[in-house]
């Protein structure tokens, strides 16, 4: 398979390419034609059927023939992700969903793949070897993605397209209130969705005050469900909380020490502005200039385009000025202009975990989940 | 385990449907309740079935009992039930006969997807109307998904979800599951239709799957007796 790139800023136009690319109307009130091509935009699990129960039903519905179908799931046991098989596509992981979703667009056999930003959620290991994947299959890959500086090898072809003209961000100043130093302890911490088979085994860990860490692991390693025990939404299966050194419950009352960001952001976005949307939390002009959103101010949280929809979002979490803010996959669809980074002066002083697979965040301390279980 | 034709399902549960809103008195229901009741055991979906019958239509019944057999005039209760409350069992058993028969022509559909698409080449039912058979079958699943994904985002942010401050905030919370849902939708269309999933002939179902004739033709004269049935009544 041929894998090429496009490489371009936001509102460049690469969504609009690739969708072109694969014969898919950009406008909503067209037809959509029937080609035997697929597109994968940044939430993979819109890709999903919607209708399959497992995943391998999911590769069945999707596959060709019964080679295919068969292919698919060597293809996921030879990634490492063999366990999902039997899983419900919307309860995985979003790397896993991601592997799982790219896989099943092949099934099917395309002529052509479109490939939006999804690879964003992707260790640099399962990243590789996927594309390594993709290009053994037949027909032909496009591809985008704001980390393409990361990883491009030579292997893939850039395609520089016009200037940006997106509203930029300015997140080199720190956010004007602070709150209340916030230390945060896990001690023999356990959780697991399934009876004997637990995602975090006696995590011990400790998060200093006011400062900011970066959250490794890989594609299913428990991220997203440490991030939901913090915040309050799971419930531990053993294990103690500490904060301030004081043993605490999150889960009686969720979100109270924690405000955590969502990977997807169309989740967390409740109201019929972004002015409204932000003027629940603090320091509202200040956010709407630091994530470039105040030429949108008056609009539809969910009529906005997904970068700034994510950019929203972070804002809110934010504005909530919690003892600890966690953001799930900032970077998803923002380029290296807009993007938080590692460096970036707005998470200045405040206790944080960024979970992301980028390079962006390389400089702040990590705590990888793999080490410390 | 039922092998039975998709065609001869379709045309079993449309019958047996037919019948019980046709059908006037309650014996001539009990016939058509007997077959659905056969029908999904064989089929291996009567947990299903009893969930439905013990929480969708008992409060139904229990409605219904007491409308027509305390709150209603005796006299006005249509021929040619006696009493209200034989009308509010007859009515009752209408809707576990429907709805049993449709639990016993969609679950399995829904369970093993890629029956589905072998239902849908071998009724003829595909295309726009398969797309509609489909979009029904997610709308449950997907809006239940939804909620709780936007419920969890609202408890993350601090915001109560139960007791009174949550009915209060009901607004708050529909308005992103009800916009999620469109997005979904429009999304999981464009991938049926783009994809050309209905399009394409399933061989990894249909090389497979084997159908017997026997059960067929058991189903079909079972199914003509309860139409009969249902007429004598």
């Amino acid at each position: 398979m041929n894998v090429k790139a496009i490489h371009g800023p936001n509102f460049s136009g690469r969504t609009r390419r690739l969708r072109a690319w694969v014969k898919l109307p950009n406008d909503p009130d067209e037809d959509v034609p029937y080609c035997n091509m697929a597109y994968v935009g940044p939430d993979p699990s819109s890709a999903l059927s919607g209708i399959a129960p497992t995943v391998e039903a999911e590769f069945e519905l999707m596959a060709a023939d019964r080679s295919a179908a068969t292919n698919a799931r060597n293809a996921l046991e030879d990634l490492g992700f063999g366990y999902c098989l039997t899983q419900n596509p919307f309860t995985l992981s979003g790397g896993e969903q991601t592997v799982v979703t790219l896989i099943a667009a092949m099934a099917g056999r395309p002529k052509r793949l479109a490939i939006d930003c999804t690879l964003e959620q992707l260790s640099a290991d399962v990243r590789a070897r996927l594309i390594a994947y993709l290009s053994h299959t037949d027909g032909e890959v496009m591809l985008t993605d704001n980390r393409l500086n990361e990883w491009h090898d030579g292997a893939v072809e850039d395609l520089m397209l016009a200037p940006a003209t997106a509203p930029s961000t300015q997140l080199d100043e720190p956010f004007p209130l602070l709150p209340e130093q916030c230390e945060l302890e896990l001690i023999d911490l356990c959780y697991g969705y399934v009876r004997g088979k637990p995602v975090l085994h006696n995590l011990n860990l400790r998060i200093r005050a006011s400062e900011r860490y970066l959250l490794r692991g890989p594609n299913g390693s428990g991220k997203t469900t440490l991030s939901k025990i913090l915040c309050g939404l799971l419930k531990p299966t053993s294990g103690e909380i500490r904060v301030n050194g004081q043993s605490v419950h999150p889960w009686k009352m969720p979100g109270r020490f924690v405000s955590y960001h969502f990977q997807n952001p169309d989740l967390q976005l409740f109201e019929q502005s972004v002015l409204r949307q932000l003027s629940q939390g603090e320091k509202v002009d200040f956010l709407l200039s630091a994530f470039g959103l105040n030429q949108v101010r008056e609009a539809h949280p969910l009529d906005l385009p997904f970068v700034m929809r994510k950019r929203l979002a972070i804002a809110g979490s934010l504005a909530r000025n919690t003892g600890l803010l966690i953001l799930d996959e900032p970077t998803l669809g923002q380029d290296d202009k807009s993007a938080l980074t590692g460096t970036s002066a707005l998470l200045k002083g405040r206790s944080s975990l960024i979970i992301s697979h980028s390079r962006r965040f390389d400089t702040l301390p990590t705590i990888d989940l793999t080490d410390l279980q | 385990m039922l092998r039975l034709h998709p065609m001869v399902r379709l045309f079993t549960v449309m019958l047996t449907i037919a019948t019980a809103l046709l059908t006037e008195s309650l014996i001539g229901l009990v016939p058509s309740a007997l077959l659905v009741a056969v029908a999904v055991s064989f089929s291996g979906v009567w947990v299903s079935a009893l969930k439905f019958i013990a929480f969708a239509t008992m409060p139904i019944l229990i409605a219904l009992l007491l409308v027509w057999g305390v709150i209603m005039d005796p006299s006005d209760v249509p021929a040619p039930h006696r009493t209200g409350f034989a009308y509010a069992l007859y009515f009752w058993l209408r809707v576990v006969v429907c709805g049993g028969a449709l639990q016993f022509l969609l679950i399995p559909l829904i369970e093993h997807p890629a029956n589905l698409k072998d239902f849908l080449d071998r009724t003829g039912l595909g295309g726009a109307l398969g797309t509609l058979i489909i979009s029904s079958l997610v709308f449950i699943p997907e809006t239940r998904r939804r909620l709780a994904q936007v419920i969890d985002a609202r408890r993350a942010q601090g915001h109560q979800v139960s007791g009174l401050n949550g009915l209060r905030a009901l607004p708050t919370l529909l308005m992103p599951v009800v916009a999620s849902l469109l997005e979904s939708s429009v999304n999981r269309a464009e991938v049926w239709a783009h994809r050309g999933v209905l399009s394409r002939r399933n061989k990894l179902v249909i090389e497979d799957t084997y159908y017997s004739r026997v059960q067929g033709a058991v189903s079909l004269t079972l199914v003509l007796a309860v139409v009969a049935s249902g007429k004598l009544t």
